[in-house]
């Protein structure tokens, strides 16, 4: 951890540093990243075992998602490495910046590929203020898993047309199975 | 080409009567809300369709005519002013509401639709567009998507960037695209969140489709009255540090509440230097714990009077400073600049202090309403530019707050773009290395010198001599 200000629910971490290690550190000032806890949810359905920067690369779906947004939306800005190997900063400590282009949101869903985080500034959220999850849980979540995200009114039919489902949120509509979903995606 | 080339050249490709060449009309658009610096357009168009904004655009691209999007022309930081003349592209005909889909919680709308409207279409249906900016009954989707506009409800709903799911538009070698599905979070890089926010300068959005946020079953709206300005944003924030996230966090200085108290006949209480607007809404349960809570904290801080808003007349009451405080500065003085800038919010105190100072030295007088959870400040010089020398103090100061909002490890614009304004600032609030990486984040979409020249990235060709022009004329 390079910087924690409670007061601004405001981080600055390595990009490596295990999600895990970042929660309890943030959990001591009553704060943390609105992600359930694996232990309780499954690794899959909490969105993470791994790092801060894998967090970012992936964007996964997760449990408070309806009222705390994505990975995607957490992350106010980074020092990205190039391929070339140099750094970079983009964004800043601000929770909201309209300045330049957002490359820190480059490396989101990139899954390591093009810019890499080196470190990352994170926007945290007060514990007490964590809402009640959604997600119905059929069977123990474990990686990996299959992820659907579909249209609200597809939903219901999607479910029960997807074999193998561990969880699913009916809120986010969004579908964690064991086993490869038959349905082919839709567009729109 | 002279102006009455390109008005005939888009004769060719839009009826005559959607493209405006008067000396009245170039003079309206030769700048927006920041009116520091102007630059008249050759023509203004109205394109009302994604296939006439495109047939524009590619006009412009083959006779190297600039062209520079626009939509209602409320941005803080001259991104719709013509930098370089040639031709305004306009969203004020891209006005149509085109499908809503209130069981998948979307809607499909045009560029130029004004926020507020989209918010109006679905609230019988007990649904909202969540980002509200104070300017939303003009300012449009595409503008808030350009700018990534932010509001008083953006500290508990999120900017623009999370409430667009998929968008159509044209880049700047003039083929439409179109990004994003039905759902958001969808796998692969984040390329829509890039554009979000770039000021207009890597594409055209000619439609969108938006994500709708259910309205809250509960609202609570208090108006604290504080006797000091360090009171109340102590008081700002204890109330982030207590873990609340109210839906709005708003704050206004004496200056802001004589004007509004001259206008709009506002009761301010005897002895109150700033007050504060906060909002909390959900379930009943929680918003009434969540405002007691913010209620506890102004009376801690030694809060003059609080007033509870019992009822939706009562709610609109007490948001009227707050949403028509800008509007009553006319009453202050001929000329308002509002700038725009960021801090992390834990420097409130020290930064308004400074903002207060800067005003004194360069004998301005100076406003300040603004975003207080969010840390975004809005401090209005007001003058009068008739005087001699008074344009420079204003954009001297607006230099000096700047720079301390990058001092402090904020940002030079929270909501209203760099612009051509900010354009300078970006070297100190950037190295050469990160500017090296924005420049090739935009090189990842088709670029051209024509598209929306001289905003964003310093060091564009041919732009330094346009400044200079600008300032000149302002003075």
């Amino acid at each position: 951890m390079i910087d924690f200000s409670p007061a601004d629910q405001v981080v600055e971490v390595g990009a490596g540093m295990a999600i895990a290690e970042l929660q309890s550190l943030l959990g001591a000032e009553g704060q943390c990243l609105p992600l359930p806890d694996p232990a309780e949810w499954g690794a899959a359905a909490a969105g993470y075992p791994g790092t801060v920067g894998g967090l970012l690369a992936c964007n996964l779906p997760h449990g408070y998602m309806a009222a705390c947004g994505m990975p995607r939306d957490w992350v106010l800005g980074a020092i990205l490495r190039r391929p070339d190997g140099t750094e970079a900063k983009s964004g800043s400590r601000a929770v909201k910046s309209v300045a330049g282009y957002d490359a820190h949101k480059l490396g989101v869903g990139a899954w390591g590929r093009g810019l890499r985080y080196v470190r990352v500034i994170l926007r945290t959220y007060p514990t007490k203020g964590l809402p009640t999850m959604s997600i119905v849980q059929s069977a123990p979540v474990q990686s990996p898993v299959f992820i659907q995200r579909c249209l609200r009114s597809d939903f219901d039919s999607v479910l029960r047309q997807t074999p193998g489902v561990v969880a699913h949120d009916p809120q986010t509509q969004v579908i964690w199975s064991q086993e490869r979903p038959t349905t082919p995606p839709k567009a729109g | 080409m002279g102006e009455s080339d390109i008005f005939a050249g888009l004769a060719s490709v839009l009826p005559p009567e959607r493209i405006l060449g008067s000396e009245a009309a170039r003079r309206v658009y030769a700048h927006d809300a920041y009116t520091v610096d102007r630059s008249a357009p050759d023509v203004i168009v109205l394109p009302e369709t994604t296939e006439e904004a495109q047939a524009v655009i590619r006009w412009c691209l083959v006779h190297q005519v600039p062209f520079t999007p626009r939509g209602a022309g409320t941005g803080l930081s001259g991104g719709a002013m013509a930098a370089k003349g040639g031709v305004i592209l306009s969203t004020k005909r891209l006005n149509r509401i085109l499908q809503i889909d209130i069981p998948n919680r979307r809607l499909h709308a045009q560029a130029g639709v004004a926020n507020l409207k989209l918010s109006q279409a679905v609230a019988a249906e007990g649904f909202h567009f969540a980002p509200d900016p104070s300017s939303q009954s003009v300012s449009t989707l595409g503008g808030n998507i350009a700018e990534n506009s932010g509001g008083p409800h953006t500290l508990k709903y999120g900017v623009t960037a999370p409430h667009i799911l998929a968008m159509t538009w044209i880049d700047n070698a003039g083929e439409v695209r179109t990004w994003g599905t039905g759902v958001e979070g969808g796998p692969g890089p984040d390329l829509l969140s890039v554009l979000v926010g770039s000021e207009g300068t890597l594409g055209f959005v000619t439609e969108a489709w938006v994500k709708l946020t259910p309205l809250p079953a509960r609202v609570e709206t208090l108006l604290a009255s504080f006797p000091s300005v360090v009171a109340a944003t102590e008081t700002v924030a204890e109330i982030i540090a207590a873990g609340v996230i109210p839906a709005a966090l708003e704050m206004m200085d004496r200056n802001i509440l004589v004007a509004v108290q001259a206008a709009f006949g506002l009761e301010v209480p005897a002895g109150t230097e700033a007050m504060l607007l906060v909002e909390c809404d959900g379930s009943p349960a929680a918003a009434q714990a969540e405002i007691e809570e913010v209620f506890a904290i102004c009376q801690r801080f030694g809060a003059i009077e609080l007033k509870l808003a019992a009822n939706e007349a009562e709610r609109k009451h007490l948001w009227t400073a707050r949403k028509k405080g800008v509007g009553a500065m006319g009453r202050l003085a001929p000329t308002v600049v509002t700038h725009d800038g960021v801090i992390p919010r834990s420097k409130l105190p020290e930064m308004l202090t400074f903002v207060y100072e800067v005003a004194e030295a360069e004998r301005l007088g100076v406003a300040n309403i603004f975003h207080a959870g969010d840390g975004n400040l809005h401090p209005c010089f007001y003058f009068d530019d008739r005087e001699p020398g008074v344009v420079e103090r204003v954009v001297r100061a607006g230099e000096r707050i700047l720079t301390k909002c990058i001092e402090l490890g904020g940002s030079v614009s929270g909501e209203h773009g760099i612009g051509v304004e900010k354009v300078d600032f970006m070297p100190l609030m950037f190295s050469e290395a990160d500017l090296a990486l924005q420049g090739d984040v935009k090189r990842m979409f088709p670029t051209s010198e024509f598209a929306n020249p001289c905003k964003v990235l310093p060091t564009q060709k041919g732009c330094v001599e346009h400044q200079r022009r600008w300032r000149g004329a302002a003075h």
